[in-house]
């Protein structure tokens, strides 16, 4: 059994909902900086609620640290150092180099680090995935995703498009060797990527949806088979006078689960996470290429694990 | 040539008929337009003047070898041409050359400079030139008709999926080494079967080259907007005479536009089975003050029955009058002395945009559109 501590017990987030739930796992602790949140989980959990980050980092009591903060690359690392197995909700780091520290903190401590991922996990991204691993698909050729959403409180677009840049180097199960990338103001971006073998996946992610709902679509294209996973089709009606409502099918919160289940095995059986820190530093490497692609106009190709002008 | 009145009804010359026949079948089947002679070259090979008698037996008109006495002797004012790709733009610019207005199939051309040449007979002989498309599917009306609303604000990027779940012929990687390369017009002769011969012609062309006309008119249509960069990444994925002839039958296309606007576009023939239907074709839109997610095909109704396949296609669209709002459009412009909904200039800036991402998948390097 592995004994959890739960670093950021944002009210909004799915972790506390989902930790009673996850086999092979105790939840032992809630930690936040704001002590009614903290004291909220620590009640719906049944569980203690510790003064500060340091204390849970120091006990003995604690295996593992879920880290939900903003800041997850520092506390990771912290977490690591103390011997703590670790896992970052996100990306833990908003560089590659910040994501390599906490990569070497966990290798030289030899604990696990696992990168939440969670699109990855959803349902849908997992029937599709599947669909490619046993062959069905045949050879993929093509990744389709848009993701819109109303503004995201300032968050960097290339930030935000980093899970749907791994979402594509997962479903590829390789970095691209090409990147373009096309930008309008701060609220939308598209990344055009090229895959070994033809492979290719165009991503575009918008902030700039009114508020009131969000877009994800994913379409694989494989040789033999294709695959769709995307809210227009799973779009329910409500009539209530005027024009009707589109609401969207929910996929309920069993990826967050899954992806705890996958950290807690992978302490278990002593391996690497399906998600691990390389993911998420793969992710940030790409989106830094899209970056610069932008601000240069040209198209980047993989050189020797970097990204150079083509 | 004698000018026709308003709602007179326009006597129709198909000039070559080599591939499917739903172009001029589908300008004869609006009431304004007759086709009364189908008419090709003399030196044209066997096999094309036998699809050119079949239309003419179908029509119930002469099938003429001599275009020029076909155009003189027949009173026409309208040529349809749906020809080898090749000889498109030749076919409609000794059309416009004698005063006839243009209905023309895609592709435009196999290259720039034909295109050229069809712009510049249009302009100067006076003409109409309607590039056949399906702008006037019901969705794509109503995508356009809720951006010219405002619905979703100013539009800043599109995006069009355009995939064709239809086998080309053998899969990729089924050709044994030491064989023989697929011969591309023995090919798309023998695809005339299933209607796969849009490519028809000597010169092998990939999916978009044949087909990007169509997601790029909607493109065009929605946006306004002319593409002047593109990235793409073009492959032969599906189908062995695709990787014979070295084209794609899958691509990614970056648009990025006047006005700042930015698109993609994502094509393929992506082979039997990849689509319940014959293909997903899929429009979105991001504007200044909302979005919007439209299926091309839509209206459909789904029939479902024992022993059915994919191939019997379980989504059939209704309601389709883009045939006649085509023709419509055209009878319009000719009538107002307007323009068409794509006419030769939007058509040639197309085949540019299809150059250039077609260069830019060899070169792995953005490319400016001619």
């Amino acid at each position: 059994m592995v004994r959890l501590a739960l670093l950021g017990c944002d009210k909004t987030s799915d972790y506390v909902a989902v930790l009673p739930r996850v086999r092979n796992a105790e939840i032992v602790a809630t930690v936040d900086d704001d002590v009614d949140k903290a004291r909220w989980a620590a009640e719906t959990l049944g569980v203690q609620s510790l003064a500060s980050i340091d204390k849970a980092i120091a006990s003995d009591h604690i295996d593992a640290i879920l880290v939900h903060v903003r800041d997850g690359g520092s506390v990771g690392r912290q977490a690591a150092n103390a011997g703590k197995h670790v896992f970052v909700a996100g990306i833990p780091g908003s560089s590659v180099a910040q994501v390599d520290e906490v990569m070497s903190a966990c290798e030289a401590a030899d604990v696990k680090l696992m990168v939440g991922l969670s699109t990855r996990y959803l349902p849908s991204q997992q029937t599709v995935k599947n669909a490619i691993t046993s062959g069905d698909l045949g050879e993929l050729g093509l990744v389709r995703i848009h993701h819109w959403e109303a503004g995201t409180n300032g968050a960097n677009a290339f930030g935000r498009v980093t899970s749907e840049i791994d979402l594509a180097n997962w479903l590829f199960e390789a970095l691209p060797s090409e990147v373009y990338a096309t930008s309008r103001s701060d609220d939308y971006l598209q990344v055009h990527l090229g895959y070994p073998n033809g492979g290719m996946a165009l991503i575009d992610y918008a902030s700039s949806l009114p508020e009131g709902g969000s877009y994800f679509s994913l379409s694989v294209i494989g040789s033999t088979g294709a695959a769709t996973a995307d809210d227009h089709h799973n779009m329910n009606l409500i009539y209530r006078g005027g024009k009707p409502l589109a609401v969207t099918g929910g996929q309920g919160i069993s990826h967050v689960q899954a992806q705890l289940e996958e950290f807690v095995n992978a302490i278990d059986e002593q391996r690497s996470p399906a998600a691990s820190g390389i993911d998420g530093r793969n992710a940030l490497l790409v989106a830094d290429a899209a970056e610069k692609s932008i601000a240069s106009g040209r198209s980047f190709k993989l050189e020797g694990g970097a990204y150079e002008l083509a | 040539m004698s000018s026709p009145s308003r709602r007179e009804v326009f006597r129709v010359a198909a000039l070559s008929a080599v591939k499917h026949g739903y172009v001029p079948e589908g300008v004869h089947a609006h009431p304004r337009f007759e086709v009364v002679v189908v008419a090709d070259d003399a030196d044209r090979p066997e096999w094309t003047h036998e699809r050119n008698q079949k239309l003419a037996d179908d029509l119930g008109v002469p099938y003429v070898r001599d275009v020029e006495k076909a155009l003189t002797e027949f009173d026409v004012q309208i040529a349809v041409v749906s020809s080898e790709a090749e000889r498109h733009c030749d076919l409609s610019v000794r059309a416009a050359d004698r005063g006839l207005h243009i209905v023309q199939d895609k592709p435009m051309s196999t290259t720039l400079s034909e295109c050229d040449r069809v712009v510049e007979s249009v302009e100067r002989n006076g003409v109409e030139f309607l590039m056949w498309n399906r702008n006037t599917m019901p969705a794509v009306l109503q995508a356009h008709d809720a951006i010219k609303s405002g619905a979703i604000g100013d539009p800043y990027a599109v995006h069009v999926d355009f995939y064709f779940a239809k086998d080309a012929g053998p899969r990729k990687t089924s050709n044994e080494p030491g064989n023989p390369p697929i011969n591309w017009l023995e090919a798309l002769k023998a695809a005339h079967a299933d209607g796969g011969d849009g490519g028809v012609g000597s010169k092998p062309m990939g999916e978009l080259e044949i087909e990007g006309i169509y997601p790029l008119a909607h493109v065009l249509m929605l946006t306004g907007a002319k593409v002047r960069r593109v990235f793409a990444r073009t492959a032969s994925h599906f189908h062995q005479r695709n990787v014979d002839n070295d084209i794609d039958d899958l691509s990614t296309v970056t648009l990025e536009m006047d006005g700042g606007v930015l698109g993609t576009l994502s094509m393929g023939r992506t082979g039997a089975g990849s689509h319940p239907d014959s293909g997903g074709i899929k429009i979105h839109v991001l504007g200044s003050n909302g979005a919007l997610v439209f299926d091309e095909p839509s209206p459909e109704v789904m029939v479902f029955h024992r022993g059915i396949t994919i191939q019997n296609s379980i989504h059939q669209r209704i309601g389709g009058e883009y045939d006649f709002l085509l023709m419509e459009d055209f009878a319009n412009a000719i009538d107002t002395d307007g323009d068409t909904m794509l006419n030769a200039q939007a058509s040639r800036d197309i085949v540019a945009t299809v150059e250039a991402a077609i260069e830019s998948g060899k070169t792995g390097m953005p490319v400016d559109v001619r």
